[in-house]
């Protein structure tokens, strides 16, 4: 009967550190999640800026612009990972675009406020790889002690399921060309 | 670093030789100071003698002759050495100025770091610890205010200590006493500059081994840094420092992948252990153990005029101001990318 009852007590034991570790664990990834996610609004909201700055320049479609709009707004809606990531994404192909005119036209590489823009966006750019990285780390934690013998048994009972990475897209993984 | 000390070298050999002709000419003229002492004094020794009545014989006046030889020999070297101290200094001066192409530099041998500068580390205790330190160099390198010191933090422990002597009746007699010494917790160099990245919290990266109970544990009772333990990806640096910051993020975003790559470049460059903090702002400071200006400006000059000698005893301290600048370089200060 008492041996039971200790083997009973250390399962509920177990069980109560399992769920809070892990419940722990998966805070402090939604943490990084969140600043994540503000950190790529936050890149988004520059994208009116750059527009004004290039807005003169004849080959910048209206097509272009109306596609940036709506990626603006679907950052906004985006509720998952996944969904964050291909916003991400296309805003990439966007920065691209944005560097083509800047080769085609050297007047706007010189101009300060293009300049000044340039610089928050690497800086922005940084802010996200190190939010994206402290997300990562936190995920492979998370999962990486979900997947233990036996929390790999409990840690479903509690919801607690893998979580994705933030990982780079096809695009993003393409070698960059650069042009000099 | 040959080329750039060759090319130093010969644009400046005119006032390398000056400072080692002045040093000789100095030097010459202690050494006739050092024989027309010592003769003077072997002089007036017998003339003493002979007019108090006293008769010459051998073993005092050996003794006496020993003992000024001695005594002169040794103000000989003291002087010798403060010679070349002011000519290596003169020398770390021009070199300093030669690298940074800063005419502004400035290299003060007495001079310590400021109070405050150690204060906004946030890295020792000061209300327990002591610092000292000289040999500040002010310097803008490629736009960039650099600042490097030697530096020593350290507390006074006290020690009792019984002494045991015996009276004239044989009587053992204890005395206690407490024996002062210093025990440093950081003897190195401290190395300021500029980084090219804002940041709003201080991130601390300790060496490694400060954890260790046995070895360090006195030092890290010292060392005041805060904040969460942050796990980086880089295998090699997490080996050899432990990063803390109450922000995690801000913290993966100044060491990012490549500048940790760049900060295990500045290890092997520059051995010993090393405390690195980056603080609000874009200040940031490494504290590097084993490494002194002070041997720099204490480096041994030939007595005796020989070339050969004379370069590499410019050559070391020329490489070993380089590789303070070479922080710089390394951790690419000048990338202009991000917003002052």
């Amino acid at each position: 009967m008492y041996i039971f009852l200790c083997i009973l007590a250390i399962v509920i034991i177990y069980l109560i550190v399992l769920y809070n570790v892990a419940l722990s664990k998966k805070n402090k990834m939604l943490k990084a999640y969140s600043s994540l996610d503000v950190m790529l609004k936050k890149r988004y909201d520059l994208i009116p800026n750059i527009v004004n700055t290039v807005k003169g320049y004849k080959d910048y479609e209206a097509e272009t612009l109306a596609n940036i709009i709506a990626l603006r707004r679907k950052a906004d809606e985006d509720k998952n990972t996944k969904d964050l990531n291909e916003t991400a994404s296309q805003y990439s192909s966007f920065i691209k675009d944005i560097n083509i005119l800047k080769e085609e036209y050297p007047d706007l590489k010189a101009s300060s406020n293009f300049i000044h823009l340039q610089k928050t966006l690497n800086e922005i750019e940084e802010q996200i790889s190190a939010a994206r990285r402290t997300y990562n780390a936190h995920v492979e934690s998370f999962n990486t002690f979900i997947s233990f013998i036996p929390n790999n048994i409990f840690a479903p009972m509690f919801g607690y399921k893998p979580y994705d990475f933030f990982e780079a897209t096809d695009e993003e993984k393409d070698r960059v060309e650069v042009n000099i | 670093m040959d080329n750039t000390f060759n090319i130093f070298y010969a644009k400046n050999k005119q006032l390398i030789d000056k400072h080692y002709s002045n040093f000789n000419i100095q030097r010459n003229k202690y050494i006739l100071g050092f024989i027309g002492a010592f003769i003077a004094f072997i002089v007036l020794y017998f003339i003493l003698m002979i007019s108090l009545g006293f008769s010459i014989t051998f073993l005092p006046t050996f003794v006496f002759i020993v003992l000024c030889g001695i005594v002169l020999s040794y103000l000989l070297y003291i002087a010798l050495k403060r010679e070349m101290i002011v000519e290596n200094e003169k020398l770390i001066k021009e070199i300093v100025t030669y690298i940074s192409h800063d005419k502004n530099a400035s290299y003060e041998p007495n001079k310590r770091i400021k109070e405050d500068n150690i204060k906004e580390m946030e890295l020792f205790d000061l209300n327990n610890l002591k610092y000292n330190g000289r040999n500040t160099i002010l310097v803008n390198y490629k736009g960039n205010n650099m600042s490097f010191a030697d530096m020593e933090v350290y507390y006074i422990k006290e020690k009792l200590v019984e002494e045991t002597s015996y009276d004239d009746n044989g009587n053992k007699i204890v005395k206690q006493k407490i024996k002062k010494f210093k025990k440093y917790i950081f003897d190195g160099c401290y190395i300021s500059a500029t980084l090219n990245k804002r940041i709003a919290e201080h991130i601390y990266m300790i060496p490694n081994n400060i954890s260790d109970l046995l070895l360090n544990g006195a030092i890290r009772d010292y060392i005041t840094y805060s904040g969460d333990e942050v796990k980086l990806e880089n295998l090699d640096l997490s080996k050899k420092y432990k990063v803390y910051s109450d922000d995690e993020i801000q913290a993966r975003y100044v060491l990012s992948m490549s500048l940790m790559e760049r900060i295990n470049k500045i290890d092997n460059e520059l051995s010993g252990k090393k405390y690195i903090v980056f603080k609000e702002g874009r200040r940031f400071v490494i504290c590097l153990e084993d490494f002194k200006i002070e041997d720099l400006r204490k480096s041994t000059l030939p007595i005796i005029r020989n070339e050969e000698k004379e370069i590499e005893s410019v050559k070391y301290i020329y490489s070993n101001i380089l590789k303070l600048f070479k922080v710089y370089d390394i951790l690419d200060l000048g990338n202009d990318l991000y917003v002052d």
